[in-house]
């Protein structure tokens, strides 16, 4: 388990160098110039090259990458070359909302998995109604679920505030900041749960239909709920918790945009609007935090997983 | 007033399976897997249902326990198990009454057991939870048993053993956790699923042996399903074959290797390596067992039958008592055909 662990943590490493590594260039080949940007379109020459020495602009990309890598590991994420805030502080402040946006899809997405998962294997038109649906819902882009949600439920009920994040820390306490997520969340879960309704009815149906240890257990006499708790759930959910980890990843897209719809404060604004001013130490500060968080969301599915299924656990340990 | 007579009295049957069809529900048609499976066991008494692949041997075992999922097939007939027929209970019934009297043991042990539980939790769940339940059970004593049972099914270092995930077992220490489960849930007849076909042969021998314990100690009742005739005849009282969803034989076991008359048994053992010890080496069966959705007319064994006459392509053989407890559906049983070319 250890030695996983460690493993993971040196795959990790070399994740994150690559990603940063490979961000860097992409954001030092990007059209435009930085110093133009922040001086404005009327900047003399002479203006223009002394903010590039001031910023190391005209050094190559490797040799400012490892400027940056290497205030990184003594714990210094820089300034914002725009607005000259730290980074760090940025950060702090754009990650709760990111967060709290992410569980909340990830609670819709699980929730309705669950539910239509159940309705899909009691009956047969019920699966048939819920796989359409999904199938539905999974092709309509999360920007325009995000603005058919608020079409209904702000600009015609009026039900739910369509913009903004309330820190649970003003006036409106946690009440006002749930309210203001519903909707968010709701908007980004609806995008993943089809995937995981997807795969956890396949495997339950698989577990029912193939394995005969389902069988043998209505030939002890258990009771369903006995039947389907202890033993075609344990059996059915490794694929689904994998999924849910390495959706995790997938879903930072999908922040991006319904942070940006919502207007909500998080690390894909931020991010997004890093890009556009080429504020490169903001944009890498980003990066980094979600790929760790990624890698170690990955590493937490794997453990659970092992923790349920003792053939994952034989085989990843001594491998 | 009392019985004039009352001949001894014969102990009543635990299996009475009756006429079971059974149907397989397929875009909007209905292919028959099982067509008019009949048996009776009294306890203690042990039957084999030989068969290839694809006869309906398992499917109707599977329907006379009334596992089969009504979406899928469609079952008729009826199938008694100590006197109540299964397939008249509702399915919440039939889920508490099947399991206090029935047990099965499955063809493959890799898949019968659940690889995310602890063997010895999978036995003391019968005992907990299961039909083994007995009022003032309680987990210590649950563990225990199960502990017994491992002991008495013969798995070796079964302290040990109890704490194991069934990946680390091999296939005969899973089919001996399966037994185990069985006989936790105190049956009075245990079906038993080809359940040797996926062990190697001293394994099998084994298992075989200690289902035969099973039956004189505890005095159950025991249907084994096989392809393997010898296995059957060697350790069943009564052998069932099955051709195409139908018994075209059915006889005492000591009588297979003498009295066997349908060209499907005698074809059988003839692909049996030896089992009439002259020494010949085994014949195989020609051609493929039928499809169920394609039916030949007349004789369902008729396009492998070396012996098939004309008759045997029109007309529908019916199952007829030849000899006592013999039964045969053939138009030309192998014995008269050798008698007709004797006396040529």
């Amino acid at each position: 388990m250890l030695r996983l662990i460690l493993e993971r943590l040196v795959q990790m490493v070399i994740v994150v160098f690559v990603v940063t590594l490979a961000a860097f260039t992409l954001v030092n080949l990007l059209s435009g110039d930085i110093a133009v940007y922040l001086l404005g379109d009327h900047a003399t020459p002479e203006a223009v090259a002394a903010l590039h020495a001031q910023l190391h602009l005209d050094d190559p990309i490797i040799i400012r990458y490892f400027d940056w890598l290497g205030d990184v590991l003594q714990g210094n994420l820089g300034t914002s070359v725009v607005s000259h805030y730290p980074v760090v502080k940025s950060l702090t402040n754009a990650i709760p909302p990111t967060f709290e946006l992410m569980i909340g899809a990830q609670i819709v997405g699980i929730t309705l998995a669950v539910v239509t998962t159940a309705a899909a294997i009691k009956w047969r038109w019920t699966d048939r109604l819920v796989t359409g649906v999904a199938l539905l819902v999974n092709s309509i882009p999360t920007f325009v679920v995000a603005l058919i949600l608020i079409i209904i439920f702000s600009t015609t009920l009026h039900l739910l505030p369509s913009i903004g994040w309330v820190a649970p820390t003003s006036a409106g306490g946690w009440g006002k900041n749930i309210v203001a997520m519903i909707m968010p969340s709701v908007a980004l879960g609806l995008g993943i749960f089809p995937e995981y309704m997807r795969i956890l009815r396949s495997d339950i149906r698989e577990q029912l239909d193939r394995e005969e240890y389902v069988t043998l257990a209505w030939m002890k006499g258990l009771r369903p709920t006995r039947i389907f708790g202890k033993h075609v759930a344990p059996n059915s959910v490794g694929g689904f918790i994998s999924m849910i980890a390495t959706t995790t990843a997938l879903l930072i897209s999908g922040v991006v945009i319904v942070e940006q719809v919502f207007a909500i404060p998080g690390i894909g604004k931020m991010m997004l609007a890093a890009i556009d001013s080429h504020d490169t130490p903001v944009l890498l500060g980003g990066l980094l935090t979600i790929v760790t968080f990624v890698v170690i969301i990955n590493l937490v599915g794997e453990l659970i997983y092992m923790r349920i299924d003792p053939r994952v656990r034989a085989t990843r340990v001594t491998a | 007033m009392s019985d004039q007579s009352q001949p001894i009295v014969k102990p009543q049957p635990i299996v009475e399976v009756e006429d079971l069809w059974v149907w397989l529900r397929k875009r909007g048609r209905e292919i028959p897997l099982v067509r008019g499976l009949s048996y009776t066991l009294r306890p203690a008494e042990a039957l084999s249902i030989v068969g290839e692949s694809g006869a309906g041997k398992s499917i109707g075992v599977r329907a006379a326990l009334g596992l089969l999922d009504p979406r899928l097939f469609r079952v008729t007939g009826s199938s008694k198990l100590v006197g109540t027929d299964v397939l008249a209970l509702t399915a919440k019934e039939r889920a508490r009454y099947v399991p206090s009297v029935a047990a099965l043991v499955f063809q493959d042990p890799g898949r019968s057991l659940n690889p995310t539980m602890r063997v010895g939790d999978q036995i003391a769940e019968a005992f907990l939870k299961g039909s083994g339940y007995e009022p003032g059970m309680t987990r210590a004593k649950a563990e225990a048993r199960a502990l017994q049972l491992m002991k008495d099914v013969r798995i070796a270092a079964a302290e040990e053993r109890f704490k194991a995930y069934p990946n680390q077992l091999s296939g005969g220490m899973k089919q001996r956790v399966v037994i185990a489960i069985a006989v936790a849930c105190k049956p009075q007849v245990l079906f038993c699923d080809e359940p040797t076909s996926s062990l190697d042969v001293t394994t099998q021998a084994a298992i075989m042996d200690l289902i035969g314990e099973l039956r004189d100690q505890t005095g159950i009742a025991t249907v084994t399903i096989t392809h393997d005739l010898a296995l059957a005849a060697s350790r069943a009282r009564k052998v069932i074959v099955m051709y195409g969803g139908q018994v075209v034989e059915a006889l005492p076991a000591r009588l297979v290797a003498t009295e066997s008359a349908m060209p499907y048994t005698t074809a059988l053992i003839e692909a049996v390596p030896d089992i009439d010890g002259n020494g010949t080496p085994p014949t195989p069966i020609e051609g493929m067992p039928p499809d169920p959705a394609n039916l030949p007319s007349g004789c369902s064994f008729h396009p492998r039958c070396r012996f098939a006459q004309d008759d045997c392509l029109t007309n529908t053989p019916e199952l007829r008592v030849v000899a006592p407890a013999h039964e045969l559906r053939c138009f030309h049983p192998v014995k008269d055909l050798e008698l007709q070319e004797a006396s040529r």
